[in-house]
């Protein structure tokens, strides 16, 4: 029986922390507003327009 | 001589004479270096003949053949 | 603190330059007011801007008069001209007009590792001497000089030397003089230079005069009087006759500074790549090369694997799971729900790796810009213009840098056509459920892949000549493009560029996909009474059936298809997650056809991208009834192809 809810547990935990992270790094991600593609704003090196180095 | 940059072929060179040209097109391309007196030299044109790839002041430049007409040459 | 900025040409290696000194300081801003990019960063306790690469500070455009108006206002306490050391006399152009505004300068000669190829030898010291700014050498992309830069930067913000002005001829110096003796520029903002101002006004410069208080009758007249016999004496309007001095100080100072040496040309790879003839095949084949590389052979080769790995982890999670008692509910949520979603899409890691980092080797080599010259003549029969080829390119890795990247096309409505049409090129989230379709209804058939990428030309074209024969003005603007050295890209620069983009996948994989798997999950297990149900009696089943039926005539009216395709707006990657949940990647054909499997892929293909994609449309396109139109035309487009398709496929087949 123990076992069986230390089992349960140790899922549910998995489950929580990974879904925790997944919403925490959202959050991050929309005060940022980065680009959710890219994913990061600092140093981005995914700027559309460096190659051309001009923006209009 | 009344010619255009437009007019030149592969290999032709000119000397820049007048830019007719609205303000803002012709500055641009005197900012870019097309200023009275300067060598331009034809490098090659684009798959479909326009546009057109040309030297000028030690860089290489492309622009259409629209551009290039108001262009003039000695 | 001290502010350095950072300014020049476009294509001086400036950028690369910004990356060394600001290390990981670096962000990316907003301009108030502007939609250029403000990039900043800290370096050596100083904050440092890079402003965008311009050849002049005309006050023409966006970038130019931004840059302009944040030197006279912001007064940076130095500013750093990069120079493109092989482009010297050029560049000089633009010194000349730093030197005017009254900062302290500093010039940097950039690629100094490809002088000696060029055959070029430049006096720093005698061109430190006529500029009176200190002139440091240096390799942006070897590394070489920095320590050099950075000791020479402390150098001058400790000494704020001013750098001299450039004179022009002495009959255009006689008026310049006499300005400057007027009072009116007495009345000049704080932190403008007399002469500057004087030059402006024989200019005409509309900013200037704007920022200025009417002048007095007389002494309009005097301007006026000025600029005709400037007119009259040169044979120009007064703006080419500056523009033209300029340019002689510039010439004047790159003949006493350089020397250069007739060198023997190698093979340059522009004889083939702009090549009448083979400049276009070479262009397709090099795309080609880039998707076999990434898609095909590196895909072809970790996909399966993956797979594998996944569904055993699944089995694993559930066989473990069973012996210890777990619920099934939490067992399921986590083998069936988040290892299955997320495993679908994190399978497609390794190509969508490759595939980036080929996309960022080919976006700084210089390739791009011969691409935009070969292709400018077609693109302009799509009412677009030889730029737009750009985006669609970069749209084939992710359709969002490609949106921003059309920034540098300036023709407007080129501009927002070209950001219509990005989308409807597959991008890395689509290859997902393409690739799921394709192995599971078309094994062997590999050149239907192509043909998804040749779908998306087709809308790309036909969605161009539509919009060309609805213009009733066809305007178009100037093509003025400059044709960079190619350049081996800087490994580091493409490193960090690839792993970005690549960390940025899986990131979303772990983020948006995990919590819309969990959530498909549990919506398609319980019905609304909350009792564990079959997928057919969930919530999720009832409310997908609402949707459904707008999609019976594509073949796909069956609730997990639309399901899947409403998943699909936060990430188009959920698409194929939601599918493996729904009804699990080795049953596809229980509901879909071959058929219906390729109108599913076309709707994908065509229909709205994702909502980062969408909102990178709306900042370009910046109206919300554009956006809506935008969308509304991409929907329905995809949903009359994907109609043609399924009755071409059940015509023929």
């Amino acid at each position: 029986m123990l076992i069986t809810i230390l089992a349960n547990i140790t899922v549910a935990t998995i489950i929580l922390t990974l879904l925790a992270f997944a919403i925490s790094v959202m959050i991050k991600q929309g005060k940022e507003e980065s680009c959710a593609s890219c994913s990061t704003k600092k140093r981005s090196a995914c700027k559309g327009c460096q190659f051309a180095d001009k923006c209009h | 001589m009344h010619m255009t940059m437009d007019e030149l072929t592969v290999g032709q060179t000119g000397a820049v004479k007048a830019i007719n040209a609205p303000k803002q097109l012709k500055r641009r391309l005197m900012d870019m270096g097309f200023t009275k007196g300067v060598g331009v030299e034809v490098v090659k044109m684009a798959p479909m003949g326009d546009p057109m790839e040309v030297t000028v002041r030690g860089y290489h430049l492309c622009l259409r053949k629209a551009e290039a007409s108001v262009i003039e040459l000695r | 603190m001290q502010t350095l900025a950072l300014i020049g040409n476009p294509n001086c290696g400036k950028t690369t330059l910004f990356n060394l000194l600001t290390g990981t300081s670096a962000y990316v801003g907003n301009w108030p007011g502007v939609t250029v990019e403000k990039k900043e960063g800290m370096t050596n306790g100083h904050r440092i801007l890079d402003l965008p690469g311009i050849y002049s500070l005309s006050p023409y455009s966006p970038e130019e008069k931004l840059s302009r108006r944040y030197i006279l206002d912001e007064q940076p306490d130095l500013i750093i001209d990069v120079i493109d050391a092989t482009n010297l006399e050029r560049s000089l152009y633009l010194t000349n007009q730093l030197a005017e505004l009254g900062r302290p300068l500093l010039l940097v000669l950039n690629m100094e590792d490809l002088l000696e190829k060029e055959g070029i030898t430049i006096d720093a010291k005698r061109l430190s001497q006529m500029t009176g700014a200190p002139v440091v050498q240096i390799s942006a992309s070897k590394g070489t000089g920095i320590e050099a830069l950075q000791a020479q930067i402390e150098k001058s913000l400790s000494e704020k030397k001013l750098p001299l002005c450039p004179l022009f001829s002495n009959f255009v110096e006689r008026y310049i003089s006499e300005i400057i003796g007027d009072d009116y520029l007495h009345q000049i903002p704080k932190g403008r230079q007399m002469r500057w101002a004087a030059i402006k006004l024989i200019e005409a410069d509309e900013l200037f005069l704007s920022s200025m208080p009417a002048p007095p009758p007389a002494f309009k007249t005097y301007i006026e009087k000025a600029r005709k016999e400037l007119e009259a004496h040169f044979e120009d309007d007064p703006e080419a006759i500056i523009i033209d001095q300029r340019y002689k100080v510039a010439e004047h100072i790159a003949k006493d500074c350089q020397i250069k040496k007739k060198t023997k040309k190698g093979f340059e790879f522009d004889s083939i790549a702009t090549h009448r003839f083979a400049a276009i095949p070479l262009f397709l084949a090099i795309m080609a090369g880039v998707f076999y590389l990434s898609i095909g052979l590196v895909g072809g080769y970790t996909t399966p694997l993956l797979e594998e790995l996944f569904a055993f982890l699944g089995e694993q999670v559930h066989l473990i799971a069973d012996r210890f008692g777990v619920f099934p509910l939490l067992s399921g949520i986590l083998a069936d729900g988040i290892i299955a979603g997320v495993g679908a899409v994190l399978t497609f890691v390794p190509q969508l790796f490759v595939l980036f980092l080929l996309l960022s080797i080919l976006e700084d080599c210089g390739y791009m810009a011969r691409i935009a010259f070969i292709m400018d003549r077609m693109m302009r029969t799509l009412g677009l213009s030889g730029k737009s080829i750009i985006p669609l390119v970069i749209g084939t890795g992710c359709t969002v840098p490609a949106i921003m990247s059309s920034r540098t096309i300036e023709h407007q409505k080129q501009r927002e056509l070209t950001v219509i049409v990005t989308p409807f090129i597959p991008c890395g989230a689509k290859m997902p459920v393409f690739a799921l379709m394709l192995t599971y209804f078309f094994p062997g058939k590999w050149f239907i892949a192509p043909m998804i990428y040749l779908l998306g030309i087709v809308a790309v074209v036909v969605t161009g000549l539509l919009a060309r024969a609805l213009d009733r003005h066809k305007e178009t603007n100037a093509f003025i493009l400059e044709l960079p050295r190619y350049q081996l890209p800087s490994p580091r620069n493409t490193w960090l560029q690839t792993r970005e983009r690549t960390l940025g996948f899986i990131q979303k994989a772990g983020t948006i996909i995990l919590l819309s798997s969990v959530i498909i999950y549990l919506l398609s297990s319980y019905s609304f009474t909350l009792q564990a149900v079959d997928a057919e009696q969930s919530m999720l089943a009832m409310l997908g059936k609402l949707i459904a039926p707008i999609f019976a005539p594509l073949g796909f009216g069956f609730w997990q298809a639309s399901v899947a395709l409403l998943t699909g707006i936060a990430a188009k990657e959920s698409i194929v997650s939601t599918l493996s949940v729904t009804i699990g990647t080795a049953n596809l054909g229980a509901l879909f056809t071959s058929d219906s499997a390729l109108s599913y892929m076309t709707f994908i293909l065509l229909s709205s991208p994702c909502i980062a994609a969408i909102s990178a449309m709306f900042k370009e396109l910046g109206s919300k009834r554009k956006l809506l139109y935008a969308v509304l035309w991409q929907t329905g487009f995809a949903y009359l192809a994907a109609l043609l398709v399924r009755l071409i496929v059940l015509l023929t087949l």
